[in-house]
């Protein structure tokens, strides 16, 4: 744990400058306000993690090679972190029927945003964000575990 | 799902959480009028819900930070961080550092209980 805060600054550095020339990318894009702003953030961030994500995959994976797993250990377990290409396909899924829970999840997990900004962006009450929090994350939870009944 | 119903999961799956522990059941119950499958649907969120612990609570930025593993303890090692050297725990007094590699550092130690 000493030595965690060296690396993650270093990393978070790195996040942000991706993060920023992403963004300068993204030309003729009308700021209407600071909440669209972080909206595009929270968006952008999502797309550079899951990149990020399955670039380590496919590394893993030897780019195709045939390989034998020795990894049996499950993709998910409630305290550990998330499979974030799992996590992505899984919110498109959600999307689908339920687009603001979507948001409420790329703003909140993939922004850093907390419950009362997530409300701002999305102008709806706080009580609404916990409320679609506390369902998409069991939603998400479940969809990620494989043990789907049907979902949205 | 068709909206409608995931509406309806999503009413019942919140009226069941917000209300008292003794009325849960005749809640989800009641809210269900005998539709097996919906009270299901609602049963299996409601038992994701209760597992869902620190899931996704952390941003996603930050926990990338710590599952990227590779090089991360080699670098600290590289830089001459301490490490685990000098720690102790139940069974190990660890003594010094062997070697580090992309996957873990190797440390000498000191079977305390021997």
């Amino acid at each position: 744990m000493r030595g965690e805060r060296g690396g993650h600054t270093l990393q978070t550095t790195a996040l942000i400058n991706e993060l920023y020339l992403g963004l300068t990318d993204l030309k003729g894009i009308d700021w209407q306000n600071r909440a669209h702003f972080f909206a595009v953030c929270a968006r952008q961030m999502r797309r550079i993690l899951t990149d990020q994500a399955r670039a380590r995959q496919s590394q893993k994976r030897g780019s195709g090679a045939p390989t034998v797993s020795l990894d049996v250990a499950p993709a998910v377990s409630p305290d550990s972190r998330a499979d974030l290409i799992a996590v992505d396909d899984a919110l498109n899924e959600l999307a689908k029927t339920d687009s603001r829970k979507s948001q409420v999840v790329e703003l909140k997990f993939y922004g850093g945003l907390t419950v009362e900004e997530t409300a701002e962006v999305l102008k709806v009450s706080p009580e609404t964000v916990v409320r679609d929090w506390r369902l998409a994350k069991a939603w998400l939870l479940r969809e990620l575990s494989q043990e789907k009944l049907g979902g949205p | 799902m068709d909206p409608k119903r995931w509406n309806k999961v999503e009413r019942i799956f919140h009226a069941v959480l917000e209300a008292g522990e003794s009325r849960r059941a005749t809640i989800l119950e009641d809210s269900c009028a005998g539709d097996e499958s919906l009270r299901k649907e609602v049963e299996s969120l409601l038992a994701h819900h209760q597992n869902a612990g620190t899931f996704i609570e952390t941003p996603a930025f930050e926990e990338k930070q710590e599952s990227v593993s590779p090089g991360s303890r080699f670098a600290r090692a590289a830089q001459g961080e301490p490490g685990l050297t000098g720690t102790v725990n139940e069974q190990y007094r660890v003594l010094e550092e062997i070697g580090a590699g992309g996957m873990g550092v190797v440390y000498k130690a000191e079977d305390t209980k021997l």
